[in-house]
Formats: C-alpha cells, sequence, structure tokens
C-alpha cells in the first residue's frame, strides 16, 4: 500500500513527471488513487499521450502545497466525460490548466473555484469557445481574480448565445460596470443584472458587421465588378447624417455601413439588411448612380444636378431611388424578395410611416395604379436613363410641374433616407477618409518585378511617409525603398491595407568580428560531414518495374530463366529514370529584437546562439546544396519594421557573410507577420519547387499598436502564414518558453513549431531539425 | 504511361544485326492506327475570337501553336473542334510531373518472347500525322518538354535514341501545347527555349453572351436559365484573387446546368457544383450562395428562415 502511494503508477516508469502520492493529504489520496487510475485505464494520460500527461502530472505536482489539496481534488473532479474533448488537444488544455494554476497560485480558494467551474458548466464546447473565454478570463483578472471568475461562470452561455464578437461587447459592457462599481461588474458578467439580461438579448439579435464583414466584402466585389472597399459607419466620423436615416453612405469608392444592425426582432432579418445594403450599393456602383462620382466635396452634389429648389432634388431622389430598384430587381431577380421585405420594414418602422407616401410609391415594385399622375410620368422618363447625370437631364419643366401639381408637399422639404439604399446626398460636410495617406503610398508607381496581384503584393513606396529620421534628414540621399505590406487585424477581420513599411538593408561588415569559437567550428565541421552524405544523387535508376521506360536486360535473362521453373515469376524488367534533385529555398529568419541582447543561462546572449547556429546551418546547406536567404527582423512599429539581409540566395557561405551576421546589434521590438510576408515574397522570386521559411524568436510579437492582452498579432502572424502557403511555402518557427504552444498554434498551427526549453542547445539541434523537414 | 486512348500498338524491333534503325512500320500502317484517334462527332464550340483562323493558319505554316488560359476555359475543347475541323487524328496526353521522355517518344517491351518497340502518342503523331496536345504542360518536368524542341522549329524531325531512328514529321503533323500562367508559380513557368517556338493564342472566360449559348448547347437549358448561370460565372470570376483562387470555370457552370437540367433545383445544383468545388471556406461558400440565389434563386430562402443564424 506504502509502495503504491508513494508511487500511484508504478508500471507507468517516469510518467508520475516528479509526482507521487504521498504529497497528497493522506484524506485524499485513495481519491487521488482512484482518479489517476481511471484516467489511465481510459487511455485519456499515459505514455501515449506525453504532452497531455506531462501538463497533468505537472499541476498535481503542487500537492506537496498543502493548501492545494481541495484544488487539485476539483482539478480531478473537472475532468469530467463532458470535458475529456480537452485533453484532446494538448496545447489547450495546458492554458486550461495553466489559468487554474495562477488563479490557484494567487488564492487557493480561486484555482478551486476555477476548477468548479469547468466542472458544473465548462467553458465552451469547442476550442475556439474555450480559447475566447481564457482570453477574455486573462484580460478580465488584469482587473480582478474574481471578475474573472463571474465571467467564467456564464462564459458556457455566453459561448451558446453569443458570436465572439458579441461576447467581447458584453465583457467590455460588464467592465465599464465594473468601473463604476466593483460589484455592479461581477454580478453583470455573472448574468444576475436585469441590464446583463437585456444586453445579452441585444447582442443575440443584433448583427454585427465585423461578424459578416469578409462575406459582404466579397459580395460586393463580385457584384460591383471593381474593387470597393468596406468599411464601418463610424469611420466617417461625426457625418451628420443620423436625422435623415441614413444606414448606408458610399463615399469615394468605399461602403460605409453601420457596425451593428438591431432593427428587427429576428436576427435573421437584421442579417438580411447587410445582404441588401450591399446589393443596392454594387447595383448603384454599376448603374452609375449618384455614389459612383466620389466625393461630393470635390464634384458636383446632388442638389448641382438637379437645380435649385428641394422640388427638383426631390423628384432627382424619387427618379433615381426607382431607376436603382429596377436595375436590382433586373440584375438580380432573387433579391426582388429581400427588396420588397426591406422596404416593407421600412415602411412600418416608426419612422417610415413619417415619410412622404409618395416614397414608397415610387419605389415600390408595380404600381397597382395608386401613384400620382406627376410621379407616374416622372419615373416613366427617368426609368431608362444610364447614368444619374442621364436622369438630371430628362427632368423637363413640364415633369416638375406635374409633380408639384400632384405632390405639393414634395416642395417643403428634402426627402429622408431609406436605409438600406446608399445616401447620395452630402448633406453634412463628411470627415476626411480614414486612412487618407493610404492613397498616398498605393498610388506610387508598382515594382516593376513585383510578383503576384493578391492583397498583400510587396509595392515599392517611393517616398514612404514614415522614414528613419537619419534617412530622411539627408538630401542627398536616395529615400529608402520601402516595402508595402497589409497587416491582419483580427477585431476588423479585415486587413488594414498597406499598414506596415518594411525596409530591407545588408549590414556593413564587422571586419574586426571574431572567427568562430572552436567549439562551434567542430559542430559545422561535423554537420557538414552529414549533410554531404545525405545530398541525393542527381539522377537515379528506379529498377524492378513491371513497366516502365527501358528493358533491364539482366532481370529479363533472369525473368526467362525463372519463368522455366516457376510458373508464375515475377516479371519486373523494366527500369525508369528517376530525377532526383533537391531543389529547395530556405529562408533562416532572426529574431533581432532587444530582448535577444538577454544573456541565457548558460551564459552567451541569445542572439549570439542564433547566430552559432545560423552558422552552423549555414555551412550544412552549403554542403547540401540548397539555397539559403538568411536575414533579420525587427521593428519599430508598422511604419519602421527592419529585414536584414546577411546572406542573399546566391551568395556563398564567407567571412563575409560571418562577419555581417556579426554586425547587428539587438534593439527594438517584435513584428513578425511583415518579416514573414517579406521573406515570402523573397523566396517567391526563387524558382525552387520547395520553399522553406525558418523563423527563430525569443518571445511573443509585440510592437507598438498590439493590444498585450488580445492575440492580434498572433493572428496576423498565422495569416502570413497562409498567405505564404497558399504560394507553396512552408513556415516553421522555433521559439523559446516565452510563448506558450497556444500561442504558437495561433501562429503558425501544429506541427509546424517547437519550443526549445534552453536556447543553449540551437545550434546543435537547428541542423537537425532542419534535416528532419527536409530530407 | 501518359493517357492516352486508345492505346498504341507495338512494332516488332527489328533485329538489325547491321544497326539499321528498326522497323517502325510503314506510314500506312501508321496513318491505319491513328485512325483510332480522329473525333467521330463534331464537338460543340462557339468561337470566341479569331482563334479558329490563327489556328487553320499555323496548321497550314506548319507551325506548332500554345494555347494560354485558365482552368476550364475552352482550351481543350477548342483543340478538339480544330482537330475534327482540319481533319486530324488527336492524340491528347495530360502531363503530369513524372511524365519521362519515354512516355512520350516510345519504349521496348517484351512480350511473346520477343522485344518490341512501341512508339509513344508523340511518335505516332509524327509519323502518321496528326494533332499531338501536350495538356497543361506545365505540369512536365522541363527535361521532359525538350523532347519537343526539334519537333517545333524548322527541322521538324524527331530522333529516338534508342531505336537510332531519325523521323521526319508528317506533313500533317501539329503540336499543341496548353498551359495556364494563373498559377503565378516560377516553378509552373513555361521555359523561354519552349515558349518562343509557338505561335500562342490567349483563351479567356467567355463573354457572359457566349458563355450562355455555351451552357445551352453542353447542358440543354433554356436561353434565359443558360443566362442567369453565365450572369453567376461572371459575377464569381470578380471573386479571383479575392477568395478564390481561379475564377468560375465554364465547365462548372456546364455541371450545374446538367444538374439542374437533370431536375434539381437551380440553388441546390449551383451549391453542389459551384460553391461547394469553389471554396472550403464558409464565409466564401456562403458568399457564392448569395450570388447564386441572386441570380437563380431567390435570397429570402436565406435569410427569411434565418438559416445561417442555426
Amino acid at each position: 500500500m506504502t509502495t503504491a502511494m508513494a508511487a500511484p503508477t508504478p508500471d507507468h516508469g517516469g510518467l508520475s513527471h516528479g509526482f507521487a502520492l504521498d504529497q497528497v493529504g493522506w484524506a485524499h489520496r485513495d481519491l487521488f488513487e482512484r482518479a489517476i487510475g481511471d484516467l489511465m485505464a481510459r487511455g485519456l494520460i499515459g505514455p501515449e499521450r506525453r504532452e497531455v500527461t506531462a501538463t497533468f502530472f505537472g499541476l498535481l505536482r503542487q500537492a506537496d502545497r498543502g493548501s492545494w489539496d481541495h484544488v487539485l481534488r476539483r482539478f480531478l473532479g473537472a475532468l469530467t466525460p463532458r470535458n475529456e474533448w480537452l485533453l484532446e488537444v494538448p496545447a489547450l488544455f495546458a492554458d486550461v490548466v495553466g489559468l487554474g494554476r495562477d488563479l490557484a497560485a494567487r488564492r487557493p480558494h480561486r484555482g478551486g473555484r476555477f476548477f468548479a467551474i469547468l466542472a458544473e458548466k465548462g467553458l465552451g464546447e469547442t476550442p475556439a469557445q474555450v480559447r475566447l473565454a481564457l482570453d477574455q478570463a486573462r484580460r478580465l483578472c488584469g482587473l480582478d481574480d474574481d471578475l474573472a471568475l463571474a465571467f467564467l461562470e456564464g462564459s458556457a452561455e455566453l459561448s451558446r448565445r453569443l458570436q465572439p464578437g458579441a461576447i467581447e461587447a458584453f465583457v467590455d459592457a460588464g467592465v465599464a460596470a465594473y468601473g463604476r462599481q466593483p460589484q455592479s461588474g461581477r454580478a453583470f458578467l455573472e448574468g444576475r443584472l436585469e441590464s446583463a439580461a437585456a444586453l445579452l438579448a441585444a447582442l443575440s439579435r443584433e448583427c454585427r458587421l465585423q461578424d459578416r464583414r469578409s462575406a459582404l466584402a466579397a459580395l460586393l466585389q463580385a457584384l460591383a465588378g471593381s474593387r470597393l472597399e468596406l468599411a464601418p459607419r463610424t469611420a466617417l466620423g461625426g457625418l451628420l447624417l443620423e436625422g435623415r436615416g441614413t444606414g448606408s453612405v458610399c463615399l469615394d469608392g468605399v461602403l460605409y455601413l453601420p457596425e451593428s444592425v438591431c432593427r428587427s426582432e429576428h436576427r435573421h432579418e437584421n442579417r438580411a439588411w447587410y445582404t441588401l445594403a450591399v446589393v443596392c450599393a454594387a447595383a448603384a456602383w454599376r448603374l452609375g448612380a449618384f455614389c459612383r462620382l466620389g466625393d461630393p466635396r470635390r464634384g458636383p452634389r446632388l442638389g448641382d444636378l438637379a437645380g435649385p429648389g428641394n422640388l427638383r432634388l426631390n423628384a432627382l431622389i424619387l427618379a433615381e431611388g426607382s431607376r436603382l430598384l429596377a436595375g436590382v430587381r433586373r440584375l438580380w431577380p432573387g433579391a426582388r424578395g429581400l427588396l420588397r421585405a426591406g422596404l416593407a420594414g421600412e415602411w412600418q418602422s416608426p419612422a417610415g410611416a413619417a415619410r412622404p407616401e409618395v416614397l414608397w410609391q415610387a419605389l415600390a415594385e408595380d404600381d397597382p395604379g395608386g401613384r400620382p399622375d406627376g410621379l407616374r410620368r416622372l419615373l416613366a422618363a427617368t426609368a431608362d436613363a444610364a447614368t444619374v447625370f442621364e436622369t438630371a437631364a430628362r427632368l423637363e419643366d413640364g415633369l416638375i410641374e406635374a409633380l408639384r401639381r400632384d405632390c405639393p408637399d414634395l416642395a417643403d422639404a428634402v426627402l429622408p433616407a431609406v436605409s438600406f439604399i446608399p445616401d447620395d446626398l452630402a448633406l453634412a460636410e463628411p470627415a476626411p477618409r480614414p486612412d487618407a495617406r493610404r492613397s498616398v503610398i498605393t498610388a506610387a508607381p508598382p515594382r516593376p518585378d513585383a510578383v503576384g496581384a493578391g492583397s498583400t503584393a510587396p509595392v515599392e513606396a517611393g517616398q514612404p511617409e514614415a522614414l528613419p529620421a537619419e534617412a530622411a534628414e539627408d538630401d542627398d540621399a536616395a529615400p529608402p525603398t520601402a516595402f508595402v505590406y497589409d497587416e491582419w487585424s483580427q477585431d476588423d477581420q479585415d486587413y488594414r491595407r498597406g499598414h506596415c513599411l518594411v525596409f530591407e538593408s545588408i549590414p556593413e561588415p564587422l571586419e574586426t568580428a571574431p572567427a568562430p569559437p572552436p567549439e562551434l567550428a567542430v559542430e559545422a565541421r561535423r554537420v557538414r560531414a552529414a549533410f554531404e552524405r545525405l545530398r541525393p544523387e542527381a539522377l537515379r535508376r528506379e529498377r524492378f518495374l513491371c513497366d516502365g521506360d527501358a528493358i533491364d536486360h539482366d532481370r529479363l535473362l533472369r525473368a526467362l530463366v525463372e519463368r522455366r521453373i516457376d510458373p508464375s515469376p515475377r516479371f519486373d524488367i523494366y527500369e525508369k529514370p528517376r530525377v532526383n534533385r533537391r531543389d529547395l529555398a530556405v529562408a533562416l529568419l532572426l529574431d533581432l529584437s532587444g530582448s535577444t541582447g538577454e544573456a541565457t543561462a548558460a551564459g552567451p546572449r541569445r542572439l549570439d546562439l542564433e547566430r552559432q547556429a545560423a552558422a552552423v546551418l549555414a555551412e550544412g546547406l552549403d554542403a547540401l546544396g540548397d539555397r539559403l536567404l538568411m536575414g533579420g527582423f525587427r521593428s519599430r512599429g508598422p511604419r519602421d519594421c527592419a529585414f536584414v539581409v546577411f546572406k542573399g540566395f546566391d551568395e556563398p557561405w564567407s567571412t563575409l557573410t560571418w562577419q555581417r551576421l556579426q554586425a547587428v546589434q539587438p534593439g527594438d521590438s517584435t513584428r513578425i507577420g511583415p518579416a514573414l510576408r517579406h521573406a515570402g515574397w523573397r523566396l517567391g522570386q526563387t524558382a525552387c519547387r520547395q520553399r522553406l521559411i525558418l523563423m527563430i524568436t525569443d518571445g511573443k510579437p509585440m510592437d507598438v499598436g498590439y493590444e498585450p492582452a488580445t492575440h492580434q498579432a498572433h493572428h496576423d502572424v498565422r495569416k502570413a502564414c497562409e498567405e505564404n502557403a497558399r504560394l507553396g511555402i512552408r513556415t516553421f518557427a522555433i521559439s523559446t518558453e516565452a510563448n506558450s504552444a497556444a500561442d504558437l498554434e495561433i501562429m503558425v498551427s501544429t506541427p509546424r513549431f517547437v519550443i526549445l526549453p534552453e536556447l543553449r542547445d540551437l545550434p546543435r539541434l537547428l541542423p537537425r531539425l532542419y534535416g528532419r523537414l527536409t530530407l | 504511361m501518359p493517357e492516352t486512348t486508345p492505346t498504341t500498338a507495338p512494332h516488332h524491333a527489328a533485329s538489325a544485326p547491321d544497326g539499321a534503325p528498326p522497323t517502325a512500320g510503314t506510314p500506312e500502317a501508321a496513318a491505319a492506327r491513328l485512325d483510332a484517334f480522329r473525333l467521330r462527332q463534331a464537338p460543340t464550340y462557339i468561337p470566341q475570337g479569331e482563334e479558329e483562323a490563327v489556328f487553320a493558319a499555323a496548321f497550314s505554316a506548319r507551325l506548332p501553336v500554345l494555347l494560354k488560359g485558365p482552368t476550364g476555359c475552352g482550351k481543350t475543347r477548342f483543340v478538339e473542334h480544330m482537330a475534327y475541323r482540319l481533319g486530324l487524328p488527336l492524340i491528347t496526353v495530360a502531363c503530369h510531373e513524372d511524365l519521362t521522355a519515354a512516355d512520350l517518344v516510345g519504349r521496348f517491351v517484351f512480350r511473346d518472347n520477343e522485344t518490341l518497340w512501341q512508339d509513344g502518342p508523340l511518335t505516332v503523331a509524327v509519323r502518321g500525322g496528326g494533332l499531338c496536345y501536350l495538356d497543361e504542360i506545365v505540369e512536365a518536368r522541363k527535361d521532359t518538354t525538350v523532347v519537343i524542341h526539334s519537333l517545333t522549329d524548322d527541322r521538324r524531325m524527331l530522333a529516338i535514341d534508342k531505336t537510332g531512328e531519325v523521323i521526319q514529321a508528317h506533313p500533317r503533323f501539329m503540336v499543341v501545347l496548353s498551359y495556364n500562367p494563373g498559377y503565378q508559380s516560377l516553378v509552373k513557368d513555361l521555359k523561354h527555349s519552349t515558349r518562343q517556338r509557338f505561335v500562342s493564342l490567349q483563351f479567356d472566360h467567355p463573354a457572359v453572351p457566349v458563355e450562355a449559348r455555351i451552357i445551352a448547347a453542353e447542358a440543354g437549358l433554356t436561353a434565359a436559365d443558360s443566362h442567369r448561370l453565365a450572369e453567376v460565372g461572371a459575377r464569381l470570376r470578380e471573386l479571383r484573387g479575392f477568395g478564390l483562387e481561379e475564377g468560375v470555370s465554364t465547365r462548372l457552370l456546364v455541371y450545374a446546368g446538367r444538374l439542374m437540367r437533370a431536375g434539381l433545383a437551380p440553388v441546390e445544383a449551383c451549391r453542389a457544383a459551384l460553391s461547394q468545388t469553389l471554396t472550403d471556406d464558409a464565409a466564401m461558400a456562403e458568399t457564392i450562395d448569395d450570388i447564386v440565389r441572386l441570380h437563380v434563386g431567390d435570397l429570402m430562402d436565406d435569410h427569411g428562415h434565418g438559416r445561417a443564424d442555426a
């Protein structure tokens, strides 16, 4: 019994990871033994599942802190059948356990409560839901652990009812309530307040632009047939359009839509509103409606086209509205029902009832006979106009007089807007475009050798705005070449166009650089010899084939002999040449940020270890014949990302490249996405069949503009990897423990990363890793 | 082996102690074998421009032709059409990265206690006259494609090193290559030494009225339904590089039309043939479905029932 207690699983040598039952209070030992045995019997932990097992026993090792028995008992109790799936996702399980451990480390009872919540309610039903709950909980822990636990109490319910964006909005409201009164904030997040229930109801029927943005942007692109951007209406600043009932505004090639729609009790109707707004905007674009003219501050206004007076302006509004909706019905018959429903919804709304009836009569699909004669004549005269100019030109005085006669109210005031039709009127001065300077950059002439036309294809900016100060001050110096890249915003679910500028440079070699240390030279020679042995033959013959290019005469002879003694001989007499050329290019990226200047436990700085590893690998690749680009990255915000090239694809590994490698010093921050995109672009210039990016980083991506509480930077890295993957470029990351497995799963996904507990081993491990990846 | 149908028949390899080339069959025999590659029925093809005239002129001038264009825009159908119109047998080779020169030129085979030489598809066409169509040539290794170099310049001859033969190409022999430049990959680009031996024809997805006629002819739909499907195609092609790597092919639109013709509801037919085929991304599939509903369905079918909220 004692032996069993001291080593709970004697037949699983090494699996207890330093945990023994005698660390647990005697009262709980039986319970622990049973629970562990049960988990092993069910195969949830054990030798087949080393990561999860290590995480599991990593927490149990806390048992020697007496006050943790209660926490650990709760932890074991949380591994119910409902939560078993968490153990199938090692990194997620590690995150869940990690949060519980952190809470317990601060106050053991909080850890116990965390695992009790996990047992009773769960944190979500999918990895994405659990990850979101953990992210939000960690964010709230920054304010108050109890606030985080209050949120976790209701997180499973929130995940069921709300979209991710809405959950964040709910948490934001909870944080605001906490700011006013901490107790209220906790009660709000637990869902015990009426206001929380009301917000939950509103959010659950509300449709948010960010949840539909990519689908709507694609629909707009497809229907309009040209590049129209989509942006939240808040980007227009304080535009004074509220009184007109404006929902959608189309200015200067950008369609601005409200950030959320909650017009109806039913979410699908709110969702449909967005679709209808996009369909109408696309039709307006194709039919040459007013919004196609661009920014009315610089060009004519609708009133300028119509002529003086409200009546003429309203006549143009009615004629254009009717022409637009007729165009929608003609171009896309499938939108008729939605349009009918949209108009009915507007008509029945309180604001709609106050609008002049003539507006609805003009926009209706057919005329059952209720249209005034003046309106009928106006619409008939302008129905087949090709553009807004043509419509305006057809507003003859006779038509206007007939309209005045039949609809005298139209002369009193300008007609209000219909929410889903782009409001063409610039009744208020619009604020400047949110990213007006973007046009400065993208308007620069494209690189003659730029590859691809994708959204992230680099373009060279002739005069980027964010030049380094020293370059800007030097009048004689040519402006540095900048490569412009988009950056993914997870919050907006869209790219920030031209957000990052990457400046590529080659460092001056450090002529006084010391020679590589002797032990490094030994390792490099060893790796070189190993890689030389692995270098494949350029051409080999594949033999013993039943079908092939040529007959192997020796095999033919043998087969003929065998045929006399064997009733069914193998007749594999053919051979075929196989070109087995190694055709691989690799970009090795070193993190040069300030943190790499810190010394490791072993002594050398991290950057020095990165350099040594890079040098050893370069020696090996020189022997193997693979093409290597060796570069480094660091940044000072999105407008100043440095990409330092130590060795180009076509340069040999030499003293010069070693001296360049020694010349750089650590500094600045870590913005990985632009570096990956630029490396991908450089790799795209090579004609190799296989292309690989090997990235070594010592910390989390962190730079100006990244919110520490979110994973915005991680998602951008993931997007960059996906963009490269579409070009056939694979990314593999080597990280220190500064990044958790969950971080790296977001960035590069399993199994394309390793986490090294000790960077000291990097020079030895990097060539092995490379061999495993490519040989 | 390359995918060619029907298979080429083997020749008896001549026992040639004096080193003379093995018998490769008479031109008449080669012509008879080639007869199996003739198209019996005229393929449906609707011209988009001057491509027929250019191709016919290239044939009379004995120049090889390179067809460029996106997936499913009608390159192969055009070659079939021209082969039929010019009365040429058509031997199609679908290129892949394991294709060797022997797969094109031929090889020795052992059969009935004899070593026989079997012409490859290229040699069959060279001997008897015909149109050898190497489809998606960039998929083949570059060292394989050089075998056609001597056939695509003034020499118009093929040297077979294994038999020692040098074959002068039949007057009615022609090489046609096709490739899709849209791959945007340096690996899958055509070498200039190959490219500059050809007269080139650029293909693109047809305009809506032409594509509607193609769909009507191939799927048997009414003119109105065909036009709507062609409109769907035109709209979906706007998404190329904006979520879709390739625009929708005419072939897929024809498939959708055939499913509709077989009785499937238009939206369901397009979901099976278009949205689910073109993308695995849920948001993009939703967009494609919306575009389809706008043209051949009713958007209310989705939004009215809140299906997407589920």
